[in-house]
């Protein structure tokens, strides 16, 4: 193969792509490692013994352990209620023609249209009437809001894959729809079943807004256990580092596994990459 | 009609998710358009409130501070937008010609293109907040390192929301890139061919051919993110609390301000009312601008 000049130009600007997207993540797990004395340092220590001070303080001086249980809680609960709800209706959207499907998945989409801390201002009172502050049930069941139409779509998005055939040899054989949707879309759909609940996973853990205001001492989640570290009285970046360090790592492995489909999930399934 | 032709009915499938989104959206929604009409600050309880009319409305639109917000949500969202989808499409340009050249190492950049988008945004927000830093941060160190003026970043009014901006196109840049990747490789190879041998230049082909066939995807691209950064407050929350002065507090920030931090749940309700309508205009606009040929 000849190599052009513009073949290099390319790796070049590649090459600084990869330093742009990676430097931040690099430089915070860095920090995470760092004695706690060098932290400030000017210039910036880049070489030095690695230690795990910071992560064991995290996690034995500080509530990450009992933050993380609580996002880890409310992520799974969430995404089996939320997994179990969109795929029937994954299933009818991409078999059937329905009269005004346009106006349908508009309303669907636009449940994720209101800012989430707007969306808190109406909650505050429905969540006082069920008691429901510093209740997991609460953000499980929030959570629906923003998760629900990016699953139904990308649920949809692989149903479409599987053959309708296949549905109408069941069909024939006289199955019934849902006998149908059970016993040949279900085993069929569940690698994609499995990458839309680890995207699902993934959103609820990372969420922000919801948690913070309405989660509490015992249940509050680890992104709102973050925020903590940034006190007027100044900031720890070591503790501060290991924390965000370990509330990404697990979400980078998920997203690693799922990397081929992690583009539907935030198109909504209109791009199957 | 027997049993199984009514448990066949098609609608019988949407009632799930129908049901849970008509519970989760239309009694917040009337009690949101209830608490634009009363007075109420969080001590009362909410059945007990004196119904003041369109006071609310008329105080949001009678202070400054609604219009500064949403200047700043509109500086936010534009440059943000102009950014991510220029410079997204550019990358995503450079990236499919290296897979026609097949160059080796695009699958690994595509791989490392995925972590910032799942990374927590408050995280994203840790990460800036602390390379920001006006005294021991990396960014003022490279500065430094080249000669050149070290800058106060997010403690100055005019660089903290440049400064926020540039994590957001740091987290979201990614998502074009792999979405416009994914859609120019679906694209059909004949008339790039046929243009080719009529000898049409670059930016002849890019206009004519793989803009058409490339803008129903940028337009999803356009109301997805558009939605996102109305409802942005994450990172800010955690770079600069809105500040320094006002500076950074766009719209959803505002109503956290104004809803949970002055306790006029009130007003909050009906900036809510705003930033909804704007998202539901916007969406519908782009929609049919993606329709419409």
């Amino acid at each position: 193969m000849r190599i052009f000049r513009s073949d290099i130009v390319s790796y070049l600007v590649a090459i600084l792509l990869i330093v742009w997207v990676v430097f931040p993540l690099y430089y915070i797990v860095m920090l995470s490692l760092q004695p706690s004395r060098l932290a400030f340092s000017w210039p910036p220590a880049w070489l030095f013994v690695p230690t795990l001070d910071n992560y064991i303080s995290v996690l034995l001086k500080s509530n990450f352990i009992l933050q993380f249980r609580s996002s880890i809680t409310v992520a799974t609960g969430n995404t089996l209620l939320s997994l179990a709800i969109a795929i029937p209706s994954a299933y009818g959207l991409s078999r059937f023609p329905y009269r005004g499907k346009e106006n349908i998945s508009f309303w669907i989409m636009s449940a994720r249209m209101a800012p989430p801390i707007g969306l808190a201002v109406p909650f505050v009172i429905l969540v006082r009437m069920f008691n429901g502050f510093d209740n997991p049930l609460t953000l499980i069941a929030l959570y629906l809001l923003p998760n629900l139409p990016i699953v139904v779509w990308m649920m949809k998005s692989f149903i479409d894959d599987i053959s309708v055939d296949l549905d109408n040899a069941a069909l024939v054989d006289g199955c019934s729809r849902w006998g149908a949707l059970r016993s040949i879309c279900l085993p069929l759909a569940l690698p994609g079943i499995l990458v839309t609940s680890l995207f699902n996973f993934i959103m609820s853990i990372n969420e922000f807004v919801l948690a913070f205001v309405f989660m509490g001492r015992d249940w509050s989640t680890a992104t709102v256990g973050l925020t903590g570290y940034i006190t007027p009285q100044g900031e720890l970046w070591g503790p501060m580092a290991a924390t965000g360090t370990l509330i990404m790592l697990p979400v980078l492995v998920f997203a690693l596994i799922v990397r081929k489909h992690l583009v539907r999930g935030f198109l909504f399934g209109t791009v199957k990459g | 009609m027997n049993w199984k032709q009514l448990a066949d009915n098609p609608w019988l499938f949407l009632i799930p998710v129908i049901a849970t989104l008509a519970v989760g959206t239309i009694p917040p929604t009337v009690l949101l358009a209830y608490e634009t009409l009363v007075s109420w600050t969080l001590n009362r309880p909410w059945t007990q409130l004196p119904f003041v009319g369109l006071k609310n409305y008329v105080d949001v639109f009678s202070s400054q501070f609604t219009y500064l917000a949403l200047a700043t949500s509109g500086i936010f969202v534009l440059s943000s937008l102009a950014i991510e989808l220029t410079l997204g499409l550019g990358v995503a340009l450079l990236f499919h010609r290296m897979t026609q050249r097949r160059l080796p190492g695009v699958g690994i950049l595509r791989t490392i293109f995925i972590l910032p988008m799942v990374v927590a945004p408050v995280v994203v927000g840790l990460f800036w907040r602390i390379m920001y830093h006006p005294t021991s941060g990396v960014i003022n160190y490279f500065l430094f390192s080249l000669g050149l003026p070290t800058q106060p970043f997010l403690g100055s009014t005019i660089e903290a929301l440049p400064c926020i901006i540039l994590a957001e196109v740091w987290e979201w840049t990614p998502l074009v890139v792999l979405t416009m990747v994914t859609g120019l490789s679906l694209l059909p190879q004949e008339p790039f061919e046929a243009a080719e041998i009529d000898g049409a230049s670059s930016w002849v082909k890019f206009r004519e051919l793989t803009y058409p066939l490339v803008r129903p995807l940028l337009f999803a691209l356009l109301i997805i993110r558009t939605i996102d950064l109305l409802k942005w407050m994450d990172t800010i929350y955690i770079m600069t609390g809105g500040g320094p002065g006002t500076a950074t507090e766009t719209l959803a920030y505002h109503i956290y301000n104004v809803a949970f931090r002055a306790f006029h749940l009130d007003q909050g309700g009906v900036l809510t009312v705003i930033a909804l309508v704007i998202a539901v205009v916007l969406a519908n606009l782009f929609n049919k601008m993606m329709m419409r040929r």
